[in-house]
């Protein structure tokens, strides 16, 4: 079998790619397959060989993108939308916010929602914190022998805000998280923090 | 001081044992977490990288469970070293390809290590031997609890934690296990396996990570998805998914021994006679054959107070950890660290006996078993 590129060395490496159900195969020699940079699966579609090779089977055009996609770039550190198609690396946090659109799409075909369910930051798990297992949707909070003091408060905060993420009140748990956060760093001082092993 | 003196002695590395380790021979479970504003590892100037780094490092090792253990930075290690730290699984290749304002801070049991400017900025690990996922997770939640009184990090209500690649966002979680399946291999019943795991949205991989082929029987599963779930729920269903591997595998050898039992044995024995006679062995080879020798282990055909053995051979055997052991050195070819290899192999298995079949009771060997059900 010959290169499909250079059509005079014999072809030894074989691709087959899948882009949108449209399977597209490829022969090429050594030599070829290096100049395209095969042997990088990053840097690499198939499409991209047959446009600039030897221009028979004509790639599928690409889906033309809104213009106003192509043009945005994170204020913050300055990636551009095109960088971030090509490494599908973020630049920093902030480019959550500028590029939200075009990844909630994105999200929906890589994770099972596109919203958190986790642990929120100073928080801890929305559900009961011991029970790996127990669904994050449990919103009751664990029967505890009721306590005057500060742990009594953070547990009765803690089952409400849990009860607010549940709802998707995320005002309301916003405003909870703050008071939860106030009332443990008061409480600090009293709680022995829990020792992690090893 | 050599990096190699500062790790964990090999032999106590392993004498390291834990619960369903036949099958499972780590868990892991690492959370990817970020400074806000200040741009990822990946995209970030000299300046911002080193910036965060330095911001970084004291914090982590001020933390109670990572204070007096070792923190450096990676550009004070040689290319060895780093090696020596990925044969250990203790950070990732890429990890290890990096240099000034990236560093690693392990704790001294070696069971949690943070990695600063992977491709995130933090990248925090809890290990452990055997199936202990709900172990480790615990203790990197606390871990990363400690962290976020200390500083704050990037973090989106709708989103959860931001990550430099999206497939890390929200919970920023990767729980992993390391799986040694030689009777689904040999049984030709992996491929559908993975297959299997793979419809559930987990990952398969090799044997370090991202990018690597299955050696020694070998495979990493994980989850791919870290957003919609909380942490609980994606630690219990890799646990559920791994106790039905380790099921599998269990009944995968049964059946070869019930079945196939001098095919079986012909293996270990083979892989045995390989391992002590070789005067140049790739660590490939080396690999595939050495957990030959475990499985020969778990079958009975060798005892198994020798597993000790077995996991120290496996570990030195790696190149990083044969040079740094057995050669003074620098620089190796392959060629010459193979037949290094097989110099070490030779001299530490004449100790261990031949496999014994007569020490396995199989049904295809005698007339009292039953016939095996499949």
């Amino acid at each position: 079998m010959e290169c499909h590129v250079c059509k005079q060395r014999e072809a030894t490496v074989h691709l087959t790619q899948i882009v949108d159900d449209d399977v597209r195969s490829l022969d090429l020699c050594e030599a070829c397959a290096k100049q395209k940079g095969v042997s990088d699966p990053m840097g690499f579609s198939l499409a991209d060989i047959f446009k600039a090779g030897a221009g028979e089977e004509p790639a599928k055009e690409p889906v033309p993108r809104p213009a106003a996609a192509a043009e945005v770039k994170c204020p913050r550190c300055g990636l551009g939308h095109a960088e971030f198609k090509k490494t599908g690396r973020l630049g920093c946090s902030d480019c959550y916010e500028a590029f939200g659109e075009v990844l909630d799409a994105m999200l929906k075909g890589m994770h099972k929602g596109i919203r958190h369910t986790g642990k929120v930051p100073g928080l801890g798990m929305p559900a009961s914190k011991d029970a790996v297992g127990v669904s994050a949707g449990t919103a009751s909070a664990k029967a505890v022998e009721p306590t005057d003091g500060p742990e009594a408060d953070i547990e009765r905060l803690s089952s409400e805000l849990v009860a607010a993420v549940a709802r998707e009140d995320f005002e309301k748990a916003a405003e909870l998280r703050d008071i939860l956060r106030a009332a443990r760093a008061a409480a600090k001082t009293t709680l022995s923090s829990k020792g992690t092993e090893a | 001081m050599k990096l190699l003196e500062q790790l964990a002695p090999v032999s106590e590395v392993s004498h390291r044992s834990g619960p369903r380790d036949r099958v499972v021979l780590s868990s892991r479970v690492r959370l990817a977490r970020n400074l806000p504003h200040i741009p990822f590892p990946g995209h970030a100037k000299r300046g911002d990288r080193v910036k965060a780094y330095e911001q970084l490092m004291p914090i982590i090792q001020g933390l109670a469970p990572l204070s007096g253990g070792l923190a450096e930075p990676m550009e004070k290690l040689s290319a060895l070293d780093k090696q020596l730290l990925v044969e250990r699984h203790l950070v990732s290749r890429e990890h290890a390809a990096k240099g000034v304002g990236s560093g690693f801070v392990l704790n001294r049991e070696e069971s949690l290590c943070v990695m600063v400017n992977e491709e995130d900025h933090l990248r925090m690990q809890a290990l452990r031997v055997g199936l202990q996922l709900g172990e480790a997770w615990t203790a990197i939640d606390a871990i990363d609890t400690a962290l976020q009184q200390k500083v704050e990090l990037a973090y989106s209500r709708s989103y959860g934690f931001l990550t430099a690649c999206p497939t890390n966002l929200g919970t920023g979680i990767r729980v992993s296990a390391m799986l040694h399946l030689p009777g689904l291999v040999l049984a030709e019943q992996v491929g559908q396996i993975i297959q299997a795991v793979g419809k559930l949205g987990l990952a398969v991989r090799g044997l370090y990570g991202e990018g690597t082929e299955a050696l020694g029987n070998l495979f990493q599963v994980s989850n791919q998805m870290t957003l919609g779930e909380s942490e609980p729920e994606i630690v219990e269903k890799l646990n559920k998914v791994i106790l039905q591997i380790i099921e599998h595998e269990d009944n995968a050898r049964k059946s070869l021994l019930a079945k196939k039992p001098r095919w079986v044995f012909n293996h270990v024995g083979r892989a045995y006679g390989i391992l002590c006679n070789a005067h140049t062995i790739s660590s490939k080879e080396t690999l595939n054959l050495l957990s030959l020798l475990w499985l020969g282990m778990d079958a009975g055909l060798i005892p198994a107070d020798a597993r000790p053995l077995v996991n120290e051979l496996f570990l030195v055997t790696q190149p990083a950890h044969l040079q740094c052991l057995f050669s003074q050195q620098e620089k190796m070819a392959s060629e010459e660290r193979d037949v290094l290899r097989s110099d070490v192999l030779r001299d530490r298995l004449a100790g261990l006996a031949r496999p014994d079949h007569r020490r396995v009771a199989s049904p295809g060997l005698d007339d009292s078993g039953t016939p095996p059900t499949s």
